[in-house]
């Protein structure tokens, strides 16, 4: 972690992570989040098959010394599948959180300090957002974009920015009015300096909270955006587009190797998420709620 | 010797936290005799409120914890009750007045509501036979226009009228007992009077006793008939009013007495006491009070003094009143 | 409060009018024209050329939208290309087969899951709190499509106890009693996968719900007064409690109606997420619009409805 050590006295921060160490599911968590991160990383040490190989002679293979999670339609290894997959998922959840968390300071902040008109619009886009069923609206985007990893990258971060945007707004407005902050501005800081050097290092806490939970939504956004054919195109795999075989009846019912490994990963990826997700709430902001 | 409504025993309710174990009420003794007033002074975090919570049964579960002692309550042990025959009493024969008026009531029921809701439970009524008493009580506490009062919310009332109500609540079953833990701290200076004129006028009708826990020594001199000064979770010093004005012994007692805003010359500095309560996990090994105390002498660093009758009606928990022979046979 | 009410529902018109421009350029901003696949490939293309431009398909975004907008006005919500029929029907007999699904399921997590939240709350760090908790987070990580797929994989293709898909079966002529009965059967899953996951979030809540709850100072009041512990819990802290347990309603509602999408596909349940994704699929823009501007009108009216309870439900809250 980035603490600084030579610091004597515990800062908050510090506090919240001694607090975080001992909530147990919350480390349960960290520590499957952090198996899942390596093993994707590292996927190329952990296989010998090539991610898109195919050999159709061996298509649909049970699960085997061999391989270890059989092959899918056209011979290739699932394990190794899942393992390149997960890079992508994991990508997908961290790219498209930070464009919401980027969205959702940026016009948290600027609606919140300003107030007035500006505030005004921003809460009603806002409004407007909250309003779009969220899923139905990334379907509409996404048929319309054609299916690309990009493409669900940017629809999920722009359709995830509303939630940070209030909890950020909610914030600034109380933070505003404290004596820090007004001696920053007596000072004659402009707002810019003011939001970016005292507001924001001071709304941390939340931010991370809501980025954590955040990566889960972007993994599950994936997942059924995938699934429908409507997220990360094949041959590139990713959790979701290899659960999209269980489209197809038959390997529903009969090829449960091709499916049910990357759907368990997925919920274990966003369990563990919500678990630290849920300590990191409780040791560094305990007023803010679900 | 008179009727005692409550005797305390050597009371020892601890706390258990992430950080450890401490006691907020360490080994205190006091009496309260029927009809008279018992107050309780020491700065926040003394042990007052844990004190008047043990006696109502309600320390915080599950950190909070009674270790030892006795409370007996018109001679009853109420440690030795089960929490069915502590419901049958608490709200009836010991009721309680809390410090935040605007909290203290439900937010969602309507006042008349929420005093049927004791008489209920504690008196069998039903609940349309609660309506004129609920108006009567609220009368008698000087509420104005009572009858609309209790169709109301306890957001449309203010806070010195909230606190009438809870006083119209603790008085519906006649207690033998009341505790009232800072009942006028978070009230204008102005209702602060009518509050606690009214709690003598009910006193002197009822012949109830009260347990008076404030903060505020100006409070104690109107108020109480003895006086109980706590820090550190211990009995400093012990004596009826006007003794506690007249000749306070204890240095702790003094600095409060020193320290009151109506001491205070214009032009004056206020005079504090300098320092702060120690922290539970950290307690001095001598006397709780000697990091602060300006007569503080060797002894009060290295040991506790215990509690010593000065007078028939006056005991202190200080080094400076043993002889230094007793002194040195503590050592 | 009717005041309140009517200024609710005019406020929502601005925001209705954002969504429906947003939504109207998004759809018209896909590449390709949808009815070539409805023309007959016989037509010459002046004819062709001549139909789109009757129709408005050159006309620039902002006439379009006026256009659409106006006679959405009218309850003309156009035609659908690929059923040849308008709108409004099809939608009328999908909508009904949604809501059976969505309320149930609502309604049967909400029953289940705050009782066992306030359990979980008065028994905070027991077992049954611990267990319970553990549920609450599986409920919350587990998507709902894998969690459909696997029920249908084991329940209905394995175990045989639950038909794998529609709204009943085809061609049994049931009536009656047994038609009911086979609708029930078909629902089953579909009910349990819904209310499972929201289940989750309703215990979640009402748990730390209560647990702020019994920490203020009226609920020591109500201990003062001698009432048994039943009555604090289930009078004095439920009460209030429930309070915020209402906006999750409302922003569920939202949620079972848009996440029902991926649940109905995978059921093959006739209802609107079905519809929605395959008028999507096929192109078939007027349906994926007045669909969309449905389920937001949805949304918005669960949020009034959410604000008015809210009053309802806590004195202090008035509208004016």
């Amino acid at each position: 972690m980035s603490l600084d050590k030579s610091v004597k006295s515990q800062s908050p921060w510090q506090i919240g992570f001694e607090r975080l160490k001992k909530n147990r599911l919350a480390m349960i968590g960290f520590t499957l989040l952090c198996i899942v991160v390596t093993i994707s990383v590292f996927a190329p040490l952990l296989t010998s098959y090539d991610r898109d190989a195919i050999d159709t002679l061996n298509s649909y293979q049970k699960p085997s010394a061999e391989h270890w999670l059989g092959t899918d339609e056209l011979g290739r290894d699932t394990f190794t599948r899942l393992l390149y997959g997960g890079r992508i998922s994991l990508s997908v959840g961290l790219v498209s959180t930070s464009i919401a968390v980027l969205i959702g300071v940026i016009l948290g902040t600027t609606g919140g300090y300003h107030g007035g008109h500006i505030d005004n619009i921003i809460m009603r886009i806002v409004d407007i957002f909250m309003c779009f069923p969220f899923f139905l609206i990334a379907i509409v985007v996404a048929a319309i974009l054609g299916p690309s990893i990009w493409n669900v990258m940017i629809i999920s971060g722009i359709l995830g920015w509303t939630g940070i945007a209030r909890i950020v707004r909610a914030e600034v407005l109380s933070l505003k009015e404290r004596e820090f902050i007004e001696a920053a501005r007596a000072l004659g800081l402009n707002s810019r300096d003011i939001i970016i050097k005292h507001i924001i290092p001071n709304i941390m806490a939340p931010i991370i909270v809501y980025a954590t939970l955040g990566i889960a939504r972007g993994i599950l956004s994936e997942a059924g955006l995938s699934f429908l054919g409507l997220g990360v195109k094949p041959p590139t795999p990713s959790w979701g587009n290899m659960l999209a075989a269980a489209q197809s009846m038959r390997s529903l019912r009969l090829h449960w190797w091709l499916w049910i490994p990357p759907g368990c990963l997925v919920f274990f990826m966003i369990l563990s998420i919500n678990f630290l997700g849920d300590g990191l709430r409780d040791a560094l902001d305990p007023k803010l709620k679900q | 010797m008179q009727n005692m409504t409550l005797e305390i025993e050597n009371l020892v309710t601890g706390f258990k936290t992430s950080d450890g174990a401490f006691n907020a009420v360490d080994g205190v003794d006091f009496k309260i005799e029927e009809g008279k007033v018992l107050g309780i002074v020491g700065e926040s975090g003394c042990g007052k409120s844990i004190t008047s919570l043990s006696i109502m049964g309600l320390v915080p579960k599950p950190n909070g914890f009674i270790s030892s002692g006795k409370i007996l309550f018109e001679g009853q042990d109420l440690l030795k009750l089960s929490e069915e025959e502590m419901q049958k009493i608490r709200g009836n024969r010991i009721a309680m007045i809390f410090q935040e008026p605007m909290t203290a009531l439900n937010p969602v029921f309507k006042i008349g509501f929420q005093i049927a809701e004791i008489l209920e439970t504690h008196k069998n009524m039903k609940r349309s036979e609660c309506k004129p008493i609920s108006i009567e009580l609220l009368k008698k506490v000087g509420l104005p226009r009572p009858e609309k009062v209790v169709e109301e919310y306890p957001h449309q009332l203010s806070g010195g009228m909230r606190q009438r109500v809870m006083i119209a609540m603790a008085l519906s079953c006649n207690p033998k007992l009341l505790i009232a833990d800072e009942p006028t701290t978070a009230l204008d200076v102005t209702v602060q009077a009518q509050v606690l004129e009214l709690m003598k006028d009910l006193k002197a009708e009822f012949q109830t006793s009260i347990l008076f826990i404030t903060h505020d020594l100006g409070v104690i001199a109107e108020m109480a008939d003895n006086v109980l000064v706590m820090y550190a979770g211990k009995v400093m010093e012990e004596t009826d009013c006007e003794t506690l004005f007249d000749e306070p012994l204890h240095p702790y007692t003094n600095a409060l007495l020193n320290s009151r805003p109506e001491r205070i010359k214009p032009g004056e500095k206020p005079v504090c006491i300098p320092g702060m309560v120690p922290s539970p996990f950290d307690m001095p090994r001598g006397c709780a009070f000697a990091p602060r105390c300006a007569r503080a002498m060797d002894i009060c660093k290295e040991k506790k003094p215990a509690l010593k009758a000065i007078s028939s009606n006056h005991k202190v928990r200080c080094w400076q009143y043993y002889s230094e022979e007793e002194q040195c046979q503590n050592i | 409060m009717y005041k309140y009410i009517i200024r609710r529902l005019l406020l929502m018109i601005p925001v209705l009018v954002g969504v429906s421009i947003i939504i109207f350029s998004l759809i018209h901003l896909a590449p390709g024209d949808p009815y070539s696949a409805m023309i007959d490939p016989n037509t010459p293309t002046e004819e062709i050329e001549n139909m789109l431009q009757n129709i408005g398909y050159y006309d620039p975004l902002p006439v379009k939208y006026t256009k659409w907008a106006s006679r959405a006005l009218t309850g003309d919500l156009g035609y659908s290309i690929r059923y040849q029929e308008p709108v409004v029907d099809i939608i009328t007999r999908r909508i009904g087969n949604t809501l059976l699904l969505s309320v149930l399921s609502l309604t049967l997590s909400v029953v289940i899951a705050v009782p066992l939240g306030v359990i979980s709350a008065t028994k905070q760090y027991s077992k049954f709190d611990y267990i319970a908790t553990i549920f609450a987070f599986i409920g919350m990580s587990l998507p709902a499509f894998f969690f459909a797929l696997l029920m249908i994989k084991f329940l209905a293709f394995d175990l045989k106890l639950f038909p794998i898909s529609g709204m009943q079966t085809i061609g049994s002529g049931y009536t009656g009693i047994r038609l009911l009965w086979d609708v029930v059967h078909h629902m089953m899953l579909p009910v349990i996968v819904l209310s499972f996951l929201q289940m989750a979030s309703f215990m979640r809540y009402s748990r730390s719900s209560v647990l702020e709850v019994i920490k203020q100072d009226y609920i020591r009041t109500a201990r003062a007064k001698g009432l048994s512990e039943k009555l604090v819990v289930y009078r004095h802290a439920l009460r209030n409690a429930l309070i915020p347990v209402i906006t999750l309603l409302s922003s569920s509602l939202g949620f079972i109606l848009s996440g029902a999408i991926l649940t109905e596909t995978v059921f093959s349940w006739p209802g609107m997420g079905t519809l929605i994704y395959q008028s999507i699929l096929n192109r078939d823009y007027p349906l994926v619009i007045a669909s969309t501007m449905l389920l937001s009108i949805c949304v918005l009216l669960a949020n009034l409805l959410a604000d008015i309870l809210y009053a309802v439900a806590d004195p202090r809250i008035k509208y004016n």
